[in-house]
């Protein structure tokens, strides 16, 4: 033990302080670093020597330069991280997405919707004005451009996003790289080296907390210093190696991109993140927004066709196409049943006629039944005889439904038919009374049958509708008029009444062993199938006598008629002959009676014999139905005054207001080019304001999911719905940046750099430096001390 | 152990702070100087949707109202009509009554004659009563005269009128769930659900065929037919009766109009009561916290400002 070892003692003193200040004024110089982590020299004692009798110290040296760093913390900060990024990624989305609705506002769509409404309501009060009828139009393309406008405003958002999501896979790219970078160049520093690379580490952990951003990670550093990531299972990092993300876009459909590992996997959904927060945003969050605007649209389309269908503009129609072919009822083909109606039941579609002066010349129904197709209906259509109706097939379309007016039939050349409207001009089967003052009462005449197989009559002459005998109900005093002129005075009634004519197709067998048997009980019937109903309404005003009614009768000869085989799609048609008949005389009395062409073979010939394979045709008064009393097929009793039950031409939109399917396509017709399209009334009358009613009282109905809300009330329900979305993605989003920046305070109580402590630590050191300077000069005053000994 | 503040999270605290205060200060800006409370549906959803509603009422009633006024005019006119036919028909009763004395001389009855040929003129007139060219008594056929006299070619005469309009009823909507018809009818055109005025087939009235039937008797001095059971003077007081029922039916439409209009007046302020409760902004709330906020602000900047200043090199 010499003097000089306490030189060396002082020596190491001065290094470690100078370290000391070093790492000191790294820290003030990287005091405004965020990324930054406080550093700490560790001293040590260096090993003492043992002279014989003491261990005597050997002074201090620096053991290592740590970081001051909770790795705990890091995992928090990061989960914290993540979780933050995707509420704010989603929040700042959301914020944007909301401003698109423009509610609560005077140019939202709720505003078009009840100026929409309120044009209806305005065309009620004046169905003779065109300015109501054209504001039908301005407000409906108004509300039909906004939909549109905020369903191409949500596409466009998620394409920006897929735009962000390719730049958030590019960002996260290359901190992979950067950090499979860092992992190597921290392995070479450390290897062979006690000491840690601080700095580099420091850059390696900003890097992942960056990463941690983007996607949620699990992570792990192995013993070579190097970290591994994974995202949920998948390797992301391993040592310096690395597998990269890529984005796909599918060519064939904008804003639809997958996220992919390079090797091919496909990414699941980052559950947080910025990355999660995009992904979810655009494939759920504006997703559903698009489906709900489209939901509304398809709504709107759907419940203001079927009323609006039913209706008649300022002028009839004469030839119109539906927009859609057979795939709007839901069929693969034409020829597919449509089941319009429940088996068993009915519905009918009505059409009446007018001439120039918009006066009615004739009216007539088809009933539909469960099995009915759509070119069934066609052919029934066709049937009335002043209708032609196709189904026109183009590239756009399969089979749409086109009607059009015959030019040439009519039953009254004076009043040429000049257009047709789709509307039910009956009040009802029988309003004129004509039945009951006639007496009708057993209206079909069973009589003429030869029998009957099970419940079906089979009749070998044409059936007949016969009225009571006109002495037997005293009509004569009735009318208050000579019983010779009972058939010349007017009845005094008026209003319509309709006959139902059916065709039904009955194959019968009469031979029995071999030989024809006489006995119906004997004979079999096989096929009752293709039960077909027309009905034709008269209309009678109050000047109209027995036989004016009649003549009018028998003008529909010509005008009425089914096809030749409707089971086939020949257009040709049969026209039936229904006449009406005055016999007898003033003494005796009169009856009138209604009879039809009884029996035709399959070859449309009229025949009352062959009964061997036949369409037999029926007839009767349709509020007295009665030929099949037991059958179940009944004609329809509700008459809800529209002229379409079946709703089939809504659906294929026919005479209808919007078109399109949902919020991408909605809009006005694009037959309607004219105010005078407008439909207002069910009826061709200036005045007739009934569809305009019905229409805005569709706003009040609740329609919508079940029954629970309106029209109104589902947007509202949709930009409620936005808001509650954005409000609390908001609330989120705050609490996750509160909790993230509890954890980063805490971080930066342990990580972070606090001026005051460094300053006082410098003066610290410096005053530990000068104190082993001044140990040195001391030992060397001792040792000059002792030279001078030997001086 | 006294926890360590780094210099990062002291200045990042104060910023935070900072602006904290100013968000705030723009948020109460915005809605004292748009005096709405709610900018988008997520500053308060369910008030989003409450306002939407009240919206739409509001300019539902506003609708209601345009349509009582239209209403009002309609209906106006037509009790203008129905008191001009009135009279005219009091007066046709007075010449029925005054022929049936039977102390009238051939001339006088021709006279009378005469004169309701002029009262039949007017009464078709009177019947065919436009609203701005809109026939009021022709049902859904307002655009031509629905009632259409046939004039007989050898006595100059007429001597049929015919009822070309129909019975249709002019429904228009005044209140969500209800309708009223804005029209009485000239006639019933054979339909027996609805009541006829001039003409109605249900009750056998024809106003104009009473006055015709009249008419054409004092021509042919027949008092007995104007007199007799079942004669003219029953007919005369069923139009009378038929006109007075086309009042009170009349009278309940503006009754429905009139009660309406009042509702919908008071039922505008509750809306917009109501609208202002949630939407609009409390200024003097707002104010409030305007100033406090901005208190709050200034203290954060003082104090933010003089922590951010010292460091213990101030004083070494």
């Amino acid at each position: 033990m010499g003097t000089y070892d306490a030189f060396n003692i002082s020596r190491t003193g001065i290094d470690a302080q100078q370290i000391n200040l070093t790492v000191t004024s790294n820290n003030v110089a990287n005091a405004s670093n965020e990324n930054y982590t406080r550093q700490k020299a560790i001293l040590a004692t260096n090993a003492s020597i043992y002279d014989g009798k003491n261990f005597i110290g050997q002074g201090v040296n620096v053991a290592d330069i740590i970081r001051v760093r909770d790795t705990l913390l890091d995992d928090q900060i990061r989960n914290a991280l993540s979780e933050t990024a995707f509420q704010t990624t989603s929040n700042k989305w959301l914020t944007s997405i909301e401003s698109i609705y423009n509610e609560p506002s005077e140019t939202g769509i709720q505003n078009a919707l009840t100026q929409f409404w309120t044009a209806w309501s305005q065309l009620t009060d004046d169905p003779e004005s065109f300015a109501t009828r054209s504001n039908i139009m301005t407000q409906t393309n108004n509300l039909t451009t906004l939909i549109q406008k905020i369903n191409g405003n949500l596409e466009s958002f998620q394409e920006q996003i897929d735009q962000a999501i390719i730049e958030n896979v590019d960002g996260l790219n290359s901190l992979v790289k950067e950090i499979a970078n860092l992992n190597d160049e921290i392995f070479e520093i450390e290897s062979g080296s006690k000491s840690k690379a601080n700095d580099l580490r420091d850059q390696r952990d900003s890097a992942l907390d960056a990463l941690s951003e983007i996607v949620p990670i699990n992570y792990s550093e192995d013993s070579e210093g190097m970290v591994q990531v994974f995202i949920g299972n998948h390797p992301l990092i391993w040592k310096t190696n690395y597998e990269l993300l890529e984005t796909k876009t599918n060519p064939l459909q904008a804003s639809d991109i997958t996220i992919e590992w390079e090797w091919g996997d496909t990414l699941e959904n980052p559950s947080s993140g910025s990355l999660g927060g995009l992904v979810y945003i655009k494939d759920t969050v504006v997703q559903s927004y698009i489906e709900n605007i489209d939901t509304f649209s398809s709504n709107l389309i759907e419940n203001i066709n079927e009323i609006y269908s039913n209706g008649v503009g300022s002028e009839g129609l004469t030839f119109l196409t539906s927009n859609l072919g057979y795939e709007a009822l839901g069929v693969s083909s034409s020829t597919q049943a449509l089941n319009l109606v429940e088996e068993g039941e009915y519905a009918a579609l009505h059409f009446s006629f007018y001439d120039s002066q918009n006066e009615i010349t004739q009216m007539a129904s088809i009933i539909v039944d469960s099995e009915d197709s759509l070119s069934d209906i066609t052919q029934l259509l066709s049937s009335i005889a002043p209708l032609n109706a196709s189904l026109i097939a183009d590239t756009n379309n399969d089979d749409r439904l086109s009607i059009g007016l015959q030019p040439n039939e009519t039953n009254d050349s004076s009043k040429p038919n000049q257009s047709y409207t789709i509307s039910n001009n009956t009040e009802g089967y029988d309003t004129s009374g004509f039945t009951s003052l006639l007496q009708f009462d057993n209206p079909y005449d069973k009589t003429s049958n030869i029998g009957s197989v099970g419940d079906q009559y089979i009749f070998d002459e044409a059936p007949t509708l016969i009225s009571s005998n006109t002495n037997n109900i005293d009509l004569a005093t009735t009318l208050g008029v000579l019983p010779s002129e009972v058939t010349t005075t007017a009845l005094n009634i008026s209003g319509t009444f309709t006959l139902n004519l059916f065709e039904s197709v009955t194959q019968v067998d009469r031979t029995v062993n071999g030989t024809e048997s006489s006995e119906p009980s004997d004979w079999t019937v096989t096929d009752q199938s293709g039960f077909n109903i027309q009905q034709f309404t008269l209309s009678i005003d109050s000047n109209d006598t027995m036989e004016s009614i009649r003549d009018k009768i028998n003008n529909l000869n010509s005008t009425f008629g089914l096809s030749n085989d409707i089971n086939s799609a020949s257009s040709e048609r049969n026209n039936y002959e229904i006449t009406a008949s005055i016999n007898g005389d003033a003494t005796n009395g009169y009856t009138f009676s209604i009879t039809t062409s009884a029996v035709t073979d399959s070859n449309g010939n009229l025949t009352s014999q062959d009964l061997s394979e036949t369409f037999s045709v029926q007839l009767s008064f349709a509020n007295t139905y009665n030929a099949d009393e037991d059958s179940n097929d009944q004609p329809p009793t509700n008459y809800t005054g529209l002229g379409d039950d079946t709703d089939l031409l809504a659906t294929m939109q026919f005479n209808t207001l919007l078109e399109g399917s949902n919020a991408s396509d909605i809009q006005l017709d694009e037959g309607i080019t004219h105010a005078s399209q407008i439909n207002a009334g069910t009826k061709l009358a200036s005045g007739n304001n009934t569809l305009a009613l019905m229409m805005s009282n569709l706003q009040f109905e609740r329609i919508i999911d079940n029954n629970q809300f309106t029209l109104n009330e589902e947007y509202e329900n949709i930009v409620t719905n936005v808001g509650n979305d954005v409000a609390l993605s908001r609330k989120l989003a705050s609490n996750e940046e509160t909790m993230l920046e509890g954890f980063i305070q805490e971080k930066q109580s342990i990580s972070g750099v606090n001026l005051d402590e460094e300053l006082a630590n410098m003066i610290q050191y410096e005053k530990a430096y000068q104190a082993n300077t001044r140990m040195f000069l001391t030992l060397s005053n001792m040792a000059d001390e002792l030279l001078n000994l030997f001086r | 152990m006294i926890p360590r503040v780094s210099n990062n999270s002291v200045y990042n605290n104060v910023l935070k702070n900072i602006q904290k205060q100013l968000i705030e200060q723009d948020r109460l800006f915005e809605q004292i100087s748009s005096n709405k409370k709610i900018q988008k549906p997520s500053d308060n959803p369910i008030g989003t949707s409450e306002s939407m509603t009240i919206r739409d009422a509001l300019s539902r009633d506003s609708e209601y109202q345009n349509t009582i006024s239209t209403g009002e005019i309609w209906t106006n006119i037509t009790s203008t009509a129905l008191d001009s036919a009135t009279q005219t028909w009091q007066r046709v009763n007075e010449i029925a009554i005054s022929a049936a004395d039977g102390t009238k001389s051939n001339t006088d009855l021709q006279g009378m004659a005469e004169e309701l040929d002029q009262l039949l003129n007017l009464f078709i007139q009177t019947s065919n009563t436009d609203n701005a060219g809109l026939f009021i008594f022709g049902g859904a056929y307002t655009t031509e005269p629905p009632f259409q006299a046939e004039i007989n070619d050898e006595t100059g005469r007429i001597q049929q009128v015919n009822f070309q309009g129909n019975s249709f009823l002019r429904n228009v909507k005044t209140s969500d769930y209800g309708q009223v018809p804005l029209n009485v009818l000239g006639a019933n055109a054979g339909n027996p659900n609805v009541k006829g005025t001039f003409i109605d087939t249900n009750a056998g009235v024809n106003a104009f065929d009473t006055i015709i039937d009249l008419r054409d008797r004092l021509l042919q001095n027949d008092i007995i037919g104007i007199s007799g059971q079942n004669g003219i003077l029953d007919e005369i007081s069923n139009v009378a009766n038929s006109l007075t029922t086309a009042q009170v039916q009349l009278g309940g439409t503006q009754q429905v109009l009139e009660i309406d209009r009042n509702r919908i007046l008071n039922q505008n302020t509750t809306l917009n009561g109501a609208l202002a409760e949630i939407e609009d902004a409390d200024i003097a709330q707002a104010i409030l916290e305007l100033n406090n906020v901005q208190n709050v602000y200034e203290a954060a900047l003082a104090s933010g400002g003089r922590i951010m200043n010292n460091t213990l090199l101030n004083y070494i």
